[in-house]
């Protein structure tokens, strides 16, 4: 542990990569299941292009993980000063902590999102079939986002619960 | 609150049927019940469905003739003057589609004569005429393509042989004995050698080329006149779409007339209406005729009325979010009064951004005013729009403008604004507000399902499956409140207790009351004492709230964040300031709305979440069907 903390700003280097857990895992999920709705979309608008908004709206779903973790990697920058002036310092354990605080939404981001875009997909199939029923679609799709917006609460309860400084 | 259907039957005289379904159909308040026995058609409904199938496809295909409509409210018709526009139109659809009849063979025309003249190009050269060439007594001709490569290879002895064409693949007319036909035709087979077989046309290929090509000229000329007439019938489009309306609502008339039952004198027409509208009809038919037969009553137990709600201006759009969901069952209650006040304070407070609010309400209100939305549209529209209010009064108790903190907007002292607290800064507060607002959400649902069934005298549903509930929760929560609040008396925690204890007792003993084994009354009751675990998770539920409100608030910063940080790297010299600003206005605008409208878009559905889930999950009748009457139904105007 000595041996580690000896690397000048190694805590910098566990928020850091924490951060980039936060907003790679939950951006990629976000990734492939807005791609995962889009693919279901194009068919039904093929056939039907003036559900074009409802299918879109769908689509957009599963792409807020990936804007928790941005808002997570985001707080953990500013907290960690790598944005501001002045140069990042944070020791080894709030480094950690950091990293440790990005793992809920960067996991939950990644796998919720996925399987979300797969609900959405079944959706827009509803949307295509029986278009008046779009907002029990929507409202299928949003229970499985729920889980991603617990995770983004505890991720920012425990990256709040960091002192830095 | 739900309105109560009245059955209806009416039986008049067969010469006034036209009349009264007219005023019926412009009344919009009956929805007609189809009668058991079919009545014979004489044709009237097939050609009436015909005209609304004939313009619909002509309307489709004048589409792509026209260029795109403007937007705009849909405009505003009498019926009559509608009507009135439908034989006209009718015309116009007809040359329409035989104008697209046309181009569509004259296209095919070209086509043809293209593929002939391809056909003939290699034997351009060929100066006979193609009737002549055929065979005498002595003398065979083979025709056909072949590559060049193989023109060497012929070793024909007694044969003339004329090669014509630019390409690779030559033409070549052979003629030769009679008796020789069959073995050069078989010599050529083992070539790259494909016979030709002319098309039966008169003159050389090169005259008949020629005269393909004059032709072509033509029929382009008349295919460039067909598609101006098209242009031209394109321009009455509007004239089309208005004519579809009519047809679809003469349709309409007719298809409800083909669903009564009738004699050869009289018809009975049998349906649904609201009891609040019945002078309504019954005046509208009086209007037409004295000679009629109207009966109304309730609805018996086995028959299923259409589920219809009537609800104050302020309420009424919110019927579209429970619409989303499910009518309320007839027999149930509407659930839309008692879930408005709800829904506008979580929505402002998941959106909790006076900025977005700002623009959110101006947006939808100008939105409303010049497009003039209808049905969905129109609730949502509206749901928006009052939630945009409710999002700018919560920004300043717990919220930002624009992203940005209050006190940089009024330069006040860090901890001033705003009014309630920081949820950035305390997110504990701000999560004890949020279940302790859910908390209060859900057990409204169980005192107006305990209202609901101490009106339908179900006493023991009421005292059992929902007081209990209410006091074991609050019991808890006045039991667990000494730890949170100092100063609350141990003597009023333990009466918190005991409460919840008997709440407990009363759940475990008469939750599984229809049950009359001991042993499986008390297994019943111990399982709906866990669905404690249910109100937990529920209660858990509404940290949404409190997460969508942090997102909106982050998200907006951080844009502020980056986009500071763009124009702080474009330097300071004069110019550098101005595209700057014009860079970092644009960049702004964009962003923000994007968060806009993701930001709505999640709160409008997770603000819906918790009332379908948390809160009609503890009284609400699902299962109303909509209430479809016999009326004017058009796409693109509307009907005064």
């Amino acid at each position: 542990m000595e041996g580690i903390q000896a690397i000048p700003n190694i805590g910098v280097v566990f928020a850091t990569l924490g951060a980039a857990l936060a907003a790679g895992l939950a951006g990629a999920g976000s990734a492939m299941g807005v791609s995962i709705a889009g693919q279901a979309g194009g068919g039904v608008i093929s056939e039907e292009p003036e559900k074009f908004g409802m299918v879109l709206v769908l689509q957009l779903l599963p792409g807020t993980q990936g804007i928790y973790g941005l808002l997570i990697a985001f707080i953990i920058a500013v907290k960690a000063g790598l944005l501001g002036a002045g140069g990042p310092f944070v020791t080894l354990e709030q480094g950690l902590s950091l990293l440790y605080a990005a793992i809920p939404v960067g996991f939950t981001g990644f796998i919720s999102a996925i399987y979300q875009g797969k609900v959405a997909a079944s959706g827009i199939g509803l949307v295509g079939k029986r278009g008046e029923e779009a907002g029990k679609a929507i409202i299928l799709t949003v229970m499985v986002e729920t889980y991603a917006v617990l995770a983004l609460l505890i991720s920012f309860l425990l990256v709040n619960g960091v002192q830095v400084g | 609150m739900i309105v109560p259907m009245k059955r209806l039957t009416l039986i008049a005289l067969k010469k006034d049927e036209e009349r009264i379904m007219h005023a019926l159909q412009r009344l919009a308040a009956i929805e007609l019940i189809s009668s058991a026995e079919a009545r014979p058609t004489d044709g009237t409904l097939e050609k009436l469905e015909e005209n609304v199938q004939h313009l619909h496809s002509s309307i489709a295909l004048l589409s792509c003739y026209s260029e795109k409509s403007r937007m705009g409210p849909k405009p505003e018709f009498e019926e009559g003057e509608l009507a009135g526009c439908l034989p006209t139109s009718l015309e116009l659809s007809e040359s329409a589609e035989r104008l697209e009849r046309e181009l569509a063979s004259a296209r095919a025309e070209i086509d043809k004569r293209c593929a002939l003249i391809e056909s003939l190009s290699p034997w351009e050269g060929l100066n006979s005429r193609i009737e002549q060439l055929q065979p005498t007594n002595n003398v065979r001709f083979i025709y056909g393509l072949l590559e060049q490569a193989d023109l060497d290879k012929l070793s024909f002895s007694d044969a003339a042989i004329e090669v014509f064409g630019e390409t690779h693949r030559k033409a070549m007319l052979i003629a030769c004995h009679a008796e020789d036909y069959e073995a050069y035709l078989r010599e050529l087979k083992g070539l790259s050698f494909s016979e030709y077989e002319f098309p039966k046309l008169i003159g050389t290929p090169l005259e008949n080329i020629k005269r393909l090509e004059s032709e072509i000229t033509d029929i382009k000329s008349s295919e460039k006149r067909i598609i101006s007439s098209l242009n031209d019938c394109a321009s009455e489009l509007t004239q089309l779409r208005h004519a579809f309306d009519a047809a679809i609502i003469a349709r309409d008339r007719e298809a409800a007339k083909a669903r009564l039952s009738a004699t050869s004198t009289s018809f009975i027409l049998e349906g649904w209406m609201r009891s609040d509208e019945k002078d309504k009809v019954f005046s509208a038919i009086s209007a037409i005729t004295d000679v009629f037969y109207f009966e109304e009553r309730d609805p018996l137990d086995d028959e299923e009325p259409p589920s219809v709600v009537k609800n104050n201006k302020l309420i009424k759009p919110f019927e579209t979010v429970t619409n989303l969901y499910s009518r309320p069952s007839p027999s149930g209650i509407d659930g839309t009064p008692y879930m408005t006040p709800f829904y506008f304070l979580f929505f402002g407070m998941m959106l909790s951004d006076t900025g977005y609010g700002l623009v959110l309400f101006l947006g939808c209100l100008l939105f409303l005013k010049f497009m003039k939305p209808s049905g969905m549209t129109e609730g949502i529209a509206k749901v928006l729009c009052l939630g945009g209010i409710s999002t700018i009064i919560c920004g300043f108790f717990i919220g930002t403008f624009f992203g940005m903190d209050w006190n940089d907007v009024f330069g006040t002292p860090a901890g001033t604004w705003p009014i309630l607290f920081d949820p950035m800064n305390q997110p504990m507060p701000m999560l004890y507000l949020c279940f302790g607002l859910g908390l209060f959400h859900m057990l409204s649902g169980v005192c107006i399902n305990i209202w609901r069934t101490l009106k339908s005298r179900d006493y023991a549903a009421a005292l059992f499956d929902n007081f209990s509930w209410l006091m074991i929760v609050l019991g808890l929560l006045v039991f667990g409140s000494p730890s949170l609040i100092e100063g609350v008396p141990p003597a009023l925690a333990k009466a918190g207790l005991a409460a919840a204890a008997l709440g407990g007792v009363l759940v475990l003993v008469f939750a599984g009351r229809d049950k009359k084994n001991i042993l499986k009354r008390a297994i019943s009751g111990a399982g709906k004492l866990y669905d404690i675990s249910g109100y937990l998770s529920d209660m858990l539920s509404y940290a949404r709230v409190f997460a969508l409100a942090l997102s909106t608030g982050v998200i907006a910063s951080v844009m502020n964040m980056l986009v500071g940080m763009i124009g702080a790297s474009l330097g300071g010299t004069v110019i550098g300031k101005i595209i700057g600003f014009i860079i970092m206005a644009a960049l702004l605008t964009f962003l923000h709305a994007f968060s806009i409208g993701i930001n709505v878009l999640g709160c409008f559905v997770h603000c819906a979440r918790l009332q379908y889930v948390e809160f009609y999950g503890r009284f609400y009748d699902a299962g109303g069907r909509q209430f479809i009457p016999l009326g004017y139904y058009p796409r693109f105007v509307k009907v005064k």
